[in-house]
């Protein structure tokens, strides 16, 4: 960073690589207002923490918030404020703490500090990743990271779709094809499970009692099972995947998730069999009508 | 017996989605998610204590195990206090490879398939 004052140099040039390279990036207002923040930080840890913030791709405004909050800390106070505690509810998570050491105004705001909300507007940001969690992007998932990447539900639908695109490409390249030049189903579900030594059968039946028994082994042993979705027998509107089977109450309840709505939900064995309409919010997918079992 | 971290009902659920996300997003291919998973379920029978070493032979591993992979398993292997922790460390790397190479597919054959749902 070259264009702000001899004062902020020197404090620029205490910044990592990804934080200065955001800083190119603004205009020499901006990184001058920066370089004050820095300025008026009082201990070094302070200026570390607004560093990687800004490498996390927060705005200034975000960064000025930030700045006022924590100038008041001890070092102490703030080293607790910017690890994920109990009271964010995301301690378990690991994708949590590994954001949390990349941007601290995250874990701040994880803790329950909340920075003021005038600048939820200003601060909505695409959340950068510091390169030091990156890695050159490759064929498969040559995508943008999520602009909100950890908050909430997973949302893969949009990754999924380019990365599908991916497949899509290479999938239509002198194979075998049904519907004038598309793959199956099941084709592309083979095509994706190959390189996991799995092959899948899709199953369409009226009575789901046997096929969930086999699903639910699969499920046990750790084998996600593919499902079609529709308003009943014969359609196929959408694929989704059954993630996991647990233990509820005398019955089993099993995971669904939708990666085109990306949506999750819990259905419970007897609602599934009962013909009980799925919790999904598309209505039209009402019913599991076809089950995607591996060859075990 | 497994500890918290490993019997949370959400470790193969939505957390395993937000990884698999975070993973493809931040361009941790395929290839690397396997091999990943292949070496952990080769030492997940030698209990616990195997963990760290199998942690680091996959970080030292280069471009097979890109860094956001790695961070994420050492950071799971540090939860790890039991031989079952072990076997469900594992588990769940074997899973989110498996859910990761199947999502496209699935979002492929419900654009494809009449899925205009």
């Amino acid at each position: 960073v070259s264009s702000g004052p001899a004062a902020n140099r020197k404090l620029f040039a205490q910044l990592s690589a990804d934080a200065s390279a955001r800083l190119e990036g603004w205009p020499p207002s901006r990184r001058r207002a920066f370089g004050e923040l820095l300025e008026d930080a009082r201990t070094s840890l302070q200026r570390e923490m607004l560093g990687r913030s800004l490498a996390a791709g927060r705005s200034l405004p975000e960064l000025h918030a930030f700045a006022d909050e924590i100038r008041g800390l001890d070092d102490d106070a703030l080293y607790e404020a910017c690890t994920l505690s109990g009271r964010s509810g995301l301690e378990d998570s690991v994708v949590a703490q590994l954001r949390a050491e990349a941007d601290p105004l995250y874990a701040y705001a994880a803790n329950g500090n909340p920075l003021d909300p005038a600048l939820e507007e200003v601060s909505s940001p695409s959340r950068h990743v510091p390169a030091s969690l990156l890695v050159p992007p490759v064929p498969l998932a040559v995508v943008p990271p999520r602009s909100r990447p950890f908050e909430g539900v997973s949302a893969p639908s949009r990754v999924d779709r380019a990365a599908a695109r991916d497949l899509g490409a290479s999938a239509d390249d002198g194979h075998a094809s049904h519907r004038g030049g598309a793959r199956s189903a099941e084709e592309l579900i083979n095509a994706a499970a190959r390189t996991g030594g799995l092959k899948y059968r899709e199953h369409h039946t009226r009575e789901l009692a046997p096929v969930l028994a086999v699903a639910r082994g699969a499920l046990e042993l750790g084998i996600p099972i593919p499902v079609a979705l529709g308003l009943g027998p014969g359609d196929a509107l959408r694929y989704a995947l059954l993630l996991q089977a647990r233990p509820a109450g005398s019955s089993w309840a099993f995971q669904l998730h939708d990666p085109v709505d990306d949506e999750t939900v819990w259905v419970n064995e007897g609602d599934l069999l009962g013909g009980v309409e799925l919790p999904l919010s598309n209505k039209r997918l009402r019913r599991i009508t076809a089950v995607v079992l591996p060859d075990l | 017996m497994l500890s918290a971290p490993f019997a949370a009902r959400e470790l193969n659920g939505e957390m395993l989605l937000e990884e698999v996300a975070t993973l493809r997003g931040r361009g941790v291919p395929q290839s690397a998610l396997e091999y990943c998973a292949a070496s952990l379920a080769r030492s997940a029978g030698a209990g616990a204590a195997q963990v760290p070493d199998t942690v680091q032979q996959i970080a030292s591993s280069g471009g097979r195990c890109p860094s956001p992979l790695a961070h994420l398993v050492a950071a799971w292997a540090r939860k790890v206090r039991t031989d079952d922790d072990a076997v469900a460390l594992a588990d769940h790397f074997s899973r989110v490879a498996r859910v990761a190479a199947l999502l496209p597919a699935l979002v492929q054959a419900s654009e494809r398939g009449g899925g205009r749902a």
